[in-house]
């Protein structure tokens, strides 16, 4: 079943029940933070919880593993690129 | 008190737990992915509802798992196992005591026994450009496809050697994303000569042997192979762009999506907190653990080898949590894993390219330090560890050393001339993942 989340104020379709980091790896920027020590753009990296380079806000809470989250409808995740 | 405490719901989480019922036991089973599986399985059960599409292109040892799956969700229906998914276990003492939290809120408590099945994950492999988006493990890849995702439109090259990159290489075919190149590091494969030897010396499972060897030949055979890189560091301005590496001369090969491997290592964290003994195996180049009278470790966690040995174990460690003697036949079939890992180990050994790693890459992706501030610490403190974690920082970032641990060991061993382990790694501490002051006010006393 098709449902909507919010990334960074846009509306993006995505499969119910998918890996947030799947569906940020799918959009038109596949990023998903600036690294606070320099600023560098990151992304999913190891996909099994380890790494931590998927950080992102998610329905106001900060610092939450994309990898590791399923989206739902009505979901709010904010990447805050720069 | 809980009777017993399962943390990871892999191939060695899911039959403990299985295991554990038939002798009256009602584990509570703590995961943190949403669904059963591990990484092996990963999204397995959900595939097979929604897309048997996807089962197809990973072939039959991954729709195995299926079996397993079943009779463990089975089980969580009929309210013999407690499974908590999406729930991170962020404190585990020797004495057993725990602290979780997840969708039910947090919680703490103590457990008799305790079976960590916490898996494996990919050895860090720092290159020059690695951190850049476009640079992912073989693993994660792997992952990635299994959840319904795609990698990067573009070119894929794969930097590394081993089992793992030959299986994707085979399965990105099957999904119409052929590897346009694979890279082999100088030292990573030693297929070639070493094989035909080996083959001879170990008593492994034939069928095992002859796919590995099979799935190679048919590999190399269509995808351009470049052996013995050297120098390889990945290009890009603010997202991957390439491979560049020396084999007698420079050579650049273009690439919107680089995948790196150099083997898997137990994920040693949380064994590490627990106070469990660690052990360095010489052949795996890594730590192995020894269980205690409380906390017992299966599958990959105790070392790799591989999803029917983590099967057995995790079978095994429910039985010593329940007294009971292991099976001839279970020692019989663990042993023969033993025997196909080490030529597995033997044919591709780790390059660990920390050790080799010039002053500007990157070894801790968190708090971005590089190796030549690694270099100058050693000079003016030598190869503590903890001492170097302390004045740089490394490895206190959110993934707390799971990237960087084992990179700082390898790197000061070559810099000082010794193994990895006797520089040994930095203390591990409660707790494991980072966790808010939210879910530790939420907890009961």
């Amino acid at each position: 079943m098709p449902i909507e989340l919010n990334i960074d104020g846009t509306l993006c379709r995505a499969e119910e029940d998918e890996l947030l980091a799947t569906v940020l790896l799918r959009q038109p920027v596949p990023l998903f933070r600036n690294h606070p020590v320099d600023d560098s753009p990151r992304a999913a990296f190891c996909m099994m919880g380890v790494c931590f380079e998927c950080l992102v806000e998610v329905d106001g809470v900060k610092n939450q593993q994309a990898c590791l989250i399923r989206v739902k409808d009505g979901m709010r995740v904010n990447r805050g690129l720069k | 008190m809980t009777d017993l405490l399962i943390v990871g719901a892999g191939p060695a989480g899911m039959s403990a737990a299985i295991e554990a019922v038939k002798y009256g036991i009602h584990p509570i089973v703590v995961d943190n992915r949403p669904e059963p599986g591990g990484n092996i399985y990963a999204f397995l059960g959900s595939n097979k509802r929604k897309h048997p599409e996807r089962i197809k292109i990973f072939g039959p040892d991954y729709a195995k798992g299926g079996a397993l799956i079943d009779a463990f969700l089975t089980s969580v229906e009929e309210g013999r196992i407690t499974y908590h998914s999406s729930a991170r276990l962020w404190r585990i003492d020797p004495d057993g005591g725990y602290a979780f939290d997840g969708p039910d809120g947090s919680r703490a408590g103590k457990a008799e026994q305790i079976i960590l099945a916490t898996g494996a994950q990919e050895r860090p492999m720092p290159l020059p450009g690695w951190t850049l988006p476009g640079v992912m493990g073989v693993g994660a890849a792997q992952i990635l496809m299994k959840s319904g995702g795609e990698l990067p439109a573009g070119d894929i090259v794969i930097v590394g050697a081993g089992p793992l990159p030959l299986l994707l290489a085979d399965q990105l075919a099957k999904a119409g994303r052929p590897v346009k190149a694979m890279i082999e590091p100088a030292g990573a494969s030693r297929l070639l000569n070493a094989a035909p030897h080996i083959l001879q010396a170990a008593a492994a499972p034939k069928t095992a042997l002859k796919g590995t060897l099979l799935l190679a030949k048919r590999i190399l055979r269509r995808t351009s192979v470049w052996r013995n890189a050297k120098n390889i560091e990945i290009v890009g301005a603010d997202t991957a762009a390439g491979v560049r590496f020396m084999r007698g001369k420079t050579a650049e090969l273009d690439a919107a999506c680089v995948l790196i491997h150099d083997g898997i290592i137990p994920n040693l964290n949380p064994l590490r907190a627990a106070g469990l003994e660690l052990e360095y195996s010489e052949q795996q180049k890594t730590w192995h653990v020894q269980s205690s009278d409380v906390i017992h470790v299966a599958g990959d966690g105790a070392g790799i080898l591989g999803v029917d040995a983590a099967i057995i174990s995790g079978r095994t460690a429910a039985k010593r949590v329940c007294r009971a003697d292991p099976v001839n036949s279970d020692e019989k079939a663990y042993k023969k894993q033993r025997s196909f890992r080490q030529f597995i180990d033997a044919t591709y050994p780790p390059v660990q390219t920390a050790g080799k790693a010039k002053s500007d890459t990157v070894l801790c992706r968190c708090e971005m330090i590089r190796a030549g501030a690694v270099e100058a610490a050693i000079d003016t403190l030598g190869a503590d560890p903890n001492a170097i974690k302390r004045a740089l920082r490394i490895g206190m970032g959110p993934c707390q050393g799971r990237l960087c641990n084992h990179s700082l060991a390898d790197y000061s061993g070559t810099k000082l001339n010794c193994s990895a382990k006797e520089v040994g790694l930095p203390r591990a501490r409660n707790p494991v993942l980072p966790v808010s002051f939210e879910t530790l006010a939420e907890l009961e006393e």
